[in-house]
């Protein structure tokens, strides 16, 4: 048996007193895929950054091929032979496939890139990853499961033999997450050491060798895989023996928990929220009602137009007909300020761009639309804020409950509780809550909360909720009814025991065929 | 002339920065600015064979634009221009030599018929005063002399300061003895501004050996005047005299010793500049503690930039001109109003 | 990056221990505060005049103007915009309230008013341009630092002084013993600090310089506060103007404030103000007016000849921003 590939010992780090890694051990022999679990916060993307340079450790080695390192600069990093694919892909749009490959190693011939010698190699890589994107392609006109082989590919150029993946299938469909996942099982048998970092424990049951899981920056279990169930796993993950109050999304036992809980709730009430006859670019007409206290999922592809509705509905694209009602009122957004003044609140999918502000307090990012309705005659009411703030993240279970840290310092899941805190704190009256993708990015634990969170606002506090979701677990956990939408029309309904992960899946095949599984654009 | 102008006060260090600029500045003046009106440069052009040339156009090019003068001197000129039957043309350059120099070689290659410039830089205003005669149009260089001309209008910058220096030695000698303090608000930018310097500094130095003098700062703003001279004056709160290269820069410091407590009428203080400023010349006309201004009269000024050209034009002998410098002081009360009036 | 809370958060009422880690974070925030305190010490030994209370009035009356319009540059940098028309309005303002004082005869109170109007108006114009029409906020603005001007000498193409003693009040008087400039300087950077911390427009504008479309989403209004800062630093600059104008007695068209913008950029970068938006503060703002001012007050005592004091000048304000940038990781 060769030495292991990478081979990861005592490594720690803290942030300003915060330790995020406090001694991890990891080592991953080459041909073997494994499986980095954990809490958001519990310093699984630290450890990767540690070992793509971005940080020096506190203390530590970190072995690779054999050499040792106590810390690494980007380049370092990348000449000691790690890739690391993030989830935000670093390729460039505007420059072809072959271009983003070779970006920075170019081939060159009298001064100039020999584009033909970079296009063949391109083609060559991209074969081995079975990309089906050509080298000359744009990548800014790719799906996004071909953009991720592209990043692989240029991974495999640099002659890396330790690939990290960190959550690759986050942003991928059903059929583009099970191409990866092949491309994942072809890279192990071609020798390379791959990490893969995943909240989803049906990838790791089907891709790993072996787990860690991180809690706390440290290592809180570590085992092959086989002979383990999903429930020693989650139970390391999040620290607690206890069963949970609410289904899991991984566990069987969950679908049934959440199926009798929403039958239970189906008791007809109100309606809240009535969407008539709504059109706009790319979708429409749909019909959609929402009751006091429900919770309604819109189901669909990347691409299926779920996301163009919530943001329509929101008032940040315009509308090209139909009617809204909040209750009684007809409500016509032509902005975000008009929704929310109908008490139509939207928490994005996309938080980097369009929920958090990084480097603003986690006390600002969770009440900025409340500090106005809060203050008295223009002056902040500075005690109240620290009150709501503090049950605020009580109710969300912000770890750590720091008002004062910059938002950047929070893990995705504690920056999603921020975001979505700004709708749901007691100051703030909102009717219809729209969530796009709850959970993208967020680990098991703080998925299961952000859950409880939300159901807990439909049943107590009588919002409407209505969100969208690419991913079946999610909507089986959270929605009481599902609307399944393709192609910007709502094809059919789920609810009670009908709705099942199975039933779902195949909803949404019958509806897009299986040919069309890859076409997609950008949401 | 090779004298430092410096007391002995001033510093070691200082001393050899400030010899290195005053040699620098003799350089310049010599190389920038011959002696006025000799009238060889012209005798070329008058003995051209095209002696009676009618002209119709003038290009003023007067580069300073942010200055007072600027609007009142093409105010004046268009109309002297108008007299005689011609129309006139400026430039906006915005105190840059490099938008003259784009401005200028516009105007030859569209044959301007007869260039009015003032070079920011003169050696570097040279070839295009040389393509300018080249192409046959009359060259006129204002405020110096450069090779290739057709004739010239010169004002002695140097004669300015000495004017101002030597008026406010004497003040010195007869009010406070021969002693006191004096600051100079100096300008060493542009070559104007050096010449201005030099002929303030070695004057009254030359005049009133006794004043120490204090400060030697650059200004030609009024809000840099006010700031410079309160410094000075937080050092010095019993500073008698402050010069400066330009009225603008004085007034500044005029008001700043009017803000530490200083009398508009005090006897004992001294304030005084050179350009002949509308807010310099209505202090004098008060008879406050603001006592000189070196002025040129800007009618002189507007006159010549029209007569010289037209001089050349017609084939005169001796077309250059010598633009007068007078000192204005208390009791000028007439020529301040002449030069107010002009100033509209 | 967080220097922020170095008080551990459990504990519950602040100690006197706390406290003094508060002041000591604060110290780590703003370096450049260590970086003046040298700098008056330096001053101070070498000349033995620089404290002096004469001196320092009349670098507290210099650095007034200044405080006073990079009090709202600087808001309007943390929302992700830039003014540098600011130079060119300050002029006209100065010369439309000495034209109203002066040739108008109008009251001190209609000339300042007539001021900030044409202030309150510049500032109009570049905020539609840039907030609402969503023009680039350095184009634009540099647009109107030239345009601005030009108007100013179109207008008053001729020096304006003598503007009556009425009007002197503005820039002479004492309040308190303290000149007037600096108590409205005073009052402007209170008001700019109280109105980042208590008032939610002071947080909207931080979270639309750090994420706009965030901040859209939010519900806030990303144009209109923007476009109320546009109209706040050009009636400050008419208000400088006019100060200014008050001060000197007179005013020149071509000369005066240029290059003003370029000097309150610097004060409100140096006080740690980003460039790119979402960050900064009042009391580094503060400090950096206090450090330009010092800065050239200083040089202008020490009696250094005027190439080497632009060295110099140039030299301290690299120190001080690489002061202000590696300090806090040093003391770390």
């Amino acid at each position: 048996m060769t030495d292991p590939n990478l081979r990861i010992r005592g490594l720690a780090k803290s942030f300003g007193g915060v330790r995020a890694l406090d001694g991890v051990d990891l080592t991953v022999p080459a041909g073997q895929v494994h499986a980095l679990l954990g809490h958001n916060g519990a310093g699984k993307s630290t450890l990767i950054k540690c070992l793509g340079g971005a940080f020096p450790p506190d203390a530590g080695t970190i072995e690779v091929g054999g050499r040792s390192h106590t810390r690494l600069s980007p380049r370092e990093s990348i000449a000691a032979g790690v890739a690391i694919i993030f989830q935000t892909l670093s390729v460039v749009d505007s420059l072809t496939v072959a271009e983003n490959i070779f970006l920075g190693q170019e081939w060159t011939r009298y001064a100039t890139v020999h584009r033909r010698a970079q296009e063949e190699l391109a083609a060559g890589l991209l074969e081995r990853v079975a990309a089906s994107c050509s080298p000359r392609d744009r990548v800014g006109e790719l799906p996004m499961g071909q953009r991720q082989l592209v990043e692989i590919a240029k991974a495999l150029s640099r002659s890396a033999s330790v690939l990290v993946l960190d959550e690759p299938t986050a942003a991928l469909s059903g059929a583009e997450s099970d191409a990866l996942a092949e491309r994942v099982e072809d890279l192990r048998t071609q020798g390379l050491a791959i990490v893969y970092v995943t909240h989803l424990l049906a990838e790791v049951e089907r891709l790993a060798d072996a787990v860690t899981v991180l809690r706390d920056g440290r290592v809180a279990h570590h085992s092959r895989v086989a002979g383990h169930t999903r429930r020693e796993l989650v139970e390391a993950i999040v620290g607690r023996p206890e069963p949970l109050p609410h289904g899991l999304p991984a566990g069987a036992s969950a679908t049934e928990q959440t199926a009798a809980s929403a039958s239970a709730d189906a008791v007809p009430r109100a309606p809240r929220l009535t969407v008539h006859g709504f059109r706009g670019p790319g979708f429409g007409p749909v019909e959609i009602e929402v009751a006091e206290g429900e919770i309604v999922g819109l189901y669909g592809l990347i691409g299926s137009g779920r996301t163009r509705i919530l943001e329509t509905l929101f008032g940040r694209r315009r509308a090209s007909g139909g009617t809204v009602r909040v209750g009684e009122r007809a409500v016509t957004a032509a902005r975000p300020s008009d929704a929310l003044a109908a008490g139509i609140a939207l928490v994005p999918a996309d938080r980097r761009r369009q929920g958090l502000f990084p480097l603003l307090s986690a006390q600002d990012n969770a009440l900025l639309p409340t500090i106005r309705p809060l203050a008295r005659r223009g002056v902040r009411a500075l005690f109240a804020e620290r009150r709501v703030f503090d049950t605020l993240s009580r109710a969300v279970g912000l770890r750590p409950a720091r008002p004062r840290l910059s938002a950047a310092a929070f893990s995705g899941g504690n920056q999603q509780k921020l975001v979505l805190g700004r709708w749901i704190n007691e100051a703030r009256r909102v009717d219809v809550l729209l969530l796009d993708e709850p959970t993208q990015g967020v680990d098991v634990g703080a998925r299961q909360e952000i859950y409880e969170v939300v159901s807990s606002l439909a049943s107590q506090r009588g919002t409407a909720v209505l969100f969208a979701s690419s991913d079946p677990e999610e909507v089986v956990a959270l929605a009481h009814r599902c609307l399944i939408v393709s192609q910007g029309r709502i094809t059919g309904e789920l609810s009670g025991a009908q709705l099942t992960e199975a039933a779902l899946l195949s909803a949404v095949h019958e509806a897009y065929g299986t040919t069309t599984m890859y076409s997609e654009g950008a949401a | 002339m090779t004298r430092s102008p410096y007391s002995s006060s001033v510093s070691r260090r200082q001393f050899l920065a400030l010899s290195a600029g005053a040699a620098t500045t003799t350089a310049l003046a010599a190389a920038g600015c011959s002696a006025p009106g000799d009238g060889v440069s012209t005798a070329e052009a008058a003995g051209e064979p095209d002696t009676s040339r009618t002209l119709t156009k003038i290009g003023l090019d007067y580069p300073f634009t942010q200055l007072p003068l600027y609007a009142t001197l093409v105010k004046l000129s268009t109309a002297a221009a108008k007299q005689r039957d011609v129309s006139l043309l400026t430039t906006s350059d915005a105190s840059s030599a490099d938008t003259q120099a784009t401005n200028l070689t516009t105007w030859v290659t569209q044959k301007v018929p007869a260039i009015v410039s003032f070079p920011m830089v003169f050696e570097a205003t040279e070839a295009i005063a040389k393509r300018a005669l080249d192409a046959g149009l009359i060259w006129v260089t204002y405020g110096g002399s450069l090779e290739h001309q057709s004739a010239d209008i010169q004002f002695s910058f140097l004669k300015g300061g000495t004017l101002l220096g030597e008026a406010a030695a004497k003040w010195a000698n007869e009010e406070l003895g021969g002693k006191g303090k004096v600051a100079f608000l100096t300008d060493s930018t542009i070559q104007l501004g050096r010449e201005r310097t030099k002929g303030m500094i070695d004057a009254f130095t030359k005049h009133a050996p006794g004043v120490d003098v204090v400060a030697q700062e650059q200004a030609i703003d009024p809000d840099t005047g006010l700031s410079k001279s309160r410094a000075v004056l937080a050092k010095h709160p019993d500073l008698n005299l402050i010069l400066g290269v330009t009225d603008a820069a004085a007034y500044g410091g005029f008001k700043a010793l009017q803000q530490t407590g200083r009398k508009a009428t005090d006897a004992k203080t001294f304030v005084g500049g050179q350009d002949g400023a509308a807010p310099s010349l209505l202090a004098i006309k008060q008879g406050t503690f603001y006592r000189a201004s070196a002025a040129l009269a800007p009618q002189d000024i507007a006159n010549a930039v029209v007569e010289v050209p037209l001089a050349v034009a017609a084939g005169k002998a001796k077309p250059s001109a010598q633009v007068p410098i007078t000192l204005v002081g208390h009791g000028d009360t007439a020529r301040i109003d002449d030069l107010l009036a002009q100033n509209v | 990056m967080t220097t922020a809370t170095t008080a551990p958060a459990r504990r519950p009422t602040p100690s006197p221990r706390a406290l003094a880690r508060g002041g000591l974070s604060t110290l780590r925030r703003h370096p450049l505060f260590v970086v003046l305190a040298l700098m008056v010490l330096v001053f101070q030994l070498a000349t033995g005049s620089f404290l002096d209370p004469g001196n320092l009035r009349g670098i507290a009356t210099d650095a007034a103007t200044l405080a006073i319009v990079a009090v709202p540059l600087a808001l309007l940098v943390i929302s992700g915009y830039l003014d540098l028309s600011v130079g060119s309005t300050l002029a006209l303002g100065g010369l439309v309230a000495g034209w109203l004082a002066g040739q108008q005869h109008q009251s001190p109170a209609v000339a300042v008013l007539g001021a900030l109007a044409v202030g309150a108006t510049v500032g109009a114009v570049n905020g539609i341009l840039c907030c609402y029409l969503g023009l680039s906020a350095f184009i634009v603005t540099l647009g109107m630092l030239t345009a601005v001007r030009g108007v100013a000498q179109q207008l008053f193409p001729l020096p304006l002084s003598s503007f009556g003693s009425g009007f002197a009040w503005l820039g002479g008087s004492r309040i308190a013993g303290i000149d007037a400039p600096v108590v409205i300087a005073a009052l402007v950077l209170v008001a700019g600090a109280l109105f980042l911390a208590l008032t939610p427009s002071g947080r909207h504008v931080f979270a639309i310089g750090v994420n706009r479309e965030a901040a859209y989403l939010s519900g806030i209004h990303i144009r209109r506060t923007p476009f109320a800062l546009f109209v706040v630093t050009g009636v400050a600059a008419a208000l400088a103007g006019a100060i200014k104008a008050s001060v000197l007695d007179s005013v020149v068209a071509g000369t005066s404030g240029a290059g003003f913008e370029l000097t309150v950029l610097t004060a409100v970068l140096l006080g740690g103000v980003a460039l790119t938006g979402g960050s900064g503060s009042i009391l580094g703002v503060l400090l950096g007016v206090l450090f330009l001012g010092c800065l050239q007050n200083g040089l202008t005592l020490l009696s250094v000849p005027t190439f080497w004091q632009q060295m110099a000048q140039g030299t301290a304000l690299v120190a001080g921003a690489a002061l202000a940038y590696f300090g806090p990781r040093l003391t770390r």
